[in-house]
């Protein structure tokens, strides 16, 4: 076993660390966590608005993957069945917990992203971030998938399970409002 | 030619424009202002927005906790008296028992769940009994309690979601569960309930006893065990 656990640790490959892991090494999924945890957190923490929600959110995320590592074929790259799991837990998040999004609205959403993002990225843009982070959920995830994470509008219809139709309309909508919140 | 639509535009800068559609708006592009203006800001947007970092790490290392909750899970999985069903163990399960759900059958299992759950009670009675004694103050796990505390409050409202939608289900199945199973069913629920709220009271009495929470999940995952099981029979 700790002939296996050097070779995992020796990897740099999404793939042989994604073996290994299945194996059930650990370390492997410590390495793949280092390597994705960024993208997933930006994601969690954009659509929950709030830092403490969006680490509670990532840690979601990465439980479920473990668990169903198995699951996992080969037939695409980790990183984008890693995003599937981030949607769906973000999704599920999104319909279990109406009253977050309520919140957000009420609130104005400025007090709590921009806080979260100031305090990682000093050079964020701060007004950008709070005109997102004021957008419908929906509107929102299309915007940082598309324009953030370059996903097409088919792979965003892929992810979150909407016609196509849908997804451009809202990408169209989120940009609207992101233009007319900053132009106020 | 007409001025260029904000759709058009999207779509313009988004490369989803046939060669004849984009060749037709650049011409209009140079004829119009407006409609160059209105291009113009849309892409400084779609830039900056692009801008943006796609990674952002989280304050707190979150690996500690999650292999809390992964252990956690763990612990719940080995926990349960029978593992949740799945497609494969159904396939292997004898196809009498599976295809007449009889009453017979059920019983026997249920009967064997309490004995089984009676053993459990006597054998966390004394743990609590133990950490209330000899271990009092000294926490089992070497973790974060509120943290742990915190994960073992979300994981509850889980199970209690999820055992009040199947208690729902139960309430509907097809057909009613015989006297005497319904009376075995309620008989182990009964012993679970009283698992959960001593260990409760005993948590809520010490909160840095945070291996009492491993009982309680323990204890839902096995009244989650049983109402699927009587799910299925009813069903």
């Amino acid at each position: 076993l700790s002939t296996v656990r050097r070779v995992c640790a020796s990897r740099e490959d999404d793939v042989d660390l994604v073996r290994c892991a299945q194996g059930g090494d650990t370390a492997a999924f410590d390495a793949l966590y280092a390597e994705h945890v960024g993208r997933i957190h930006a994601l969690c923490l954009r659509m929950t608005g709030d830092a403490r929600a969006g680490e509670e959110l990532t840690q979601d995320v990465f439980v479920r993957a473990w668990r169903r590592l198995a699951s996992f074929r080969g037939d695409s790259r980790f990183s984008s069945w890693l995003y599937r799991v981030a949607v769906n837990v973000v999704q599920e998040a999104r319909r279990a917990d109406g009253r977050r999004e309520r919140r957000v609205e009420l609130m104005g959403g400025s007090e709590r992203l921009p806080r979260a993002a100031r305090e990682r990225s000093p050079d964020v843009r701060l007004d950008l971030e709070y005109a997102i982070g004021l957008l419908p959920p929906g509107a929102r995830l299309v915007l940082i998938l598309h324009d953030i994470e370059g996903f097409t509008q088919a792979q965003i219809a892929e992810l979150t399970g909407t016609a196509i139709g849908t997804v451009k309309a809202q990408l169209h909508r989120a940009r609207r409002l992101v233009r007319r919140r900053l132009e106020q | 030619m007409t001025h260029v639509t904000e759709s058009r535009l999207h779509d313009y800068l988004d490369g989803l424009l046939a060669d004849s559609e984009r060749a037709r708006i650049e011409t209009h592009m140079h004829a119009c202002a407006g409609c160059r203006a209105e291009l113009d800001a849309l892409a400084q947007l779609v830039s900056e927005i692009g801008a943006l970092p796609s990674e952002i790490l989280p304050a707190h290392d979150l690996r500690s906790t999650i292999a809390r909750r992964l252990e956690i899970t763990q612990v719940l999985d080995a926990g349960a008296l029978v593992p949740p069903a799945s497609d494969h163990e159904q396939g292997a399960r004898p196809k009498t028992a599976r295809a007449t759900g009889s009453p017979t059958v059920s019983r026997h299992v249920l009967a064997a769940a309490a004995v089984v759950l009676l053993v459990l009670l006597s054998v966390f009675t004394l743990v609590v009994q133990r950490s209330g004694e000899e271990d009092r103050g000294r926490p089992i796990l070497a973790l974060d309690d509120e943290a742990s505390l915190l994960e073992f409050q979300h994981a509850e409202t889980r199970y209690l979601a999820a055992i009040a939608e199947l208690e729902t289900v139960l309430r509907q199945g097809r057909e009613p569960l015989a006297a005497e199973t319904l009376e075995l069913l309620e008989e182990n629920l009964a012993v679970l309930d009283r698992a959960i709220r001593e260990t409760r009271a005993a948590l809520a009495a010490d909160t840095s006893q945070v291996e009492l929470t491993r009982f309680i999940m323990a204890s839902y995952a096995q009244k989650l065990d049983l109402l699927r099981r009587a799910q299925r029979f009813s069903s």
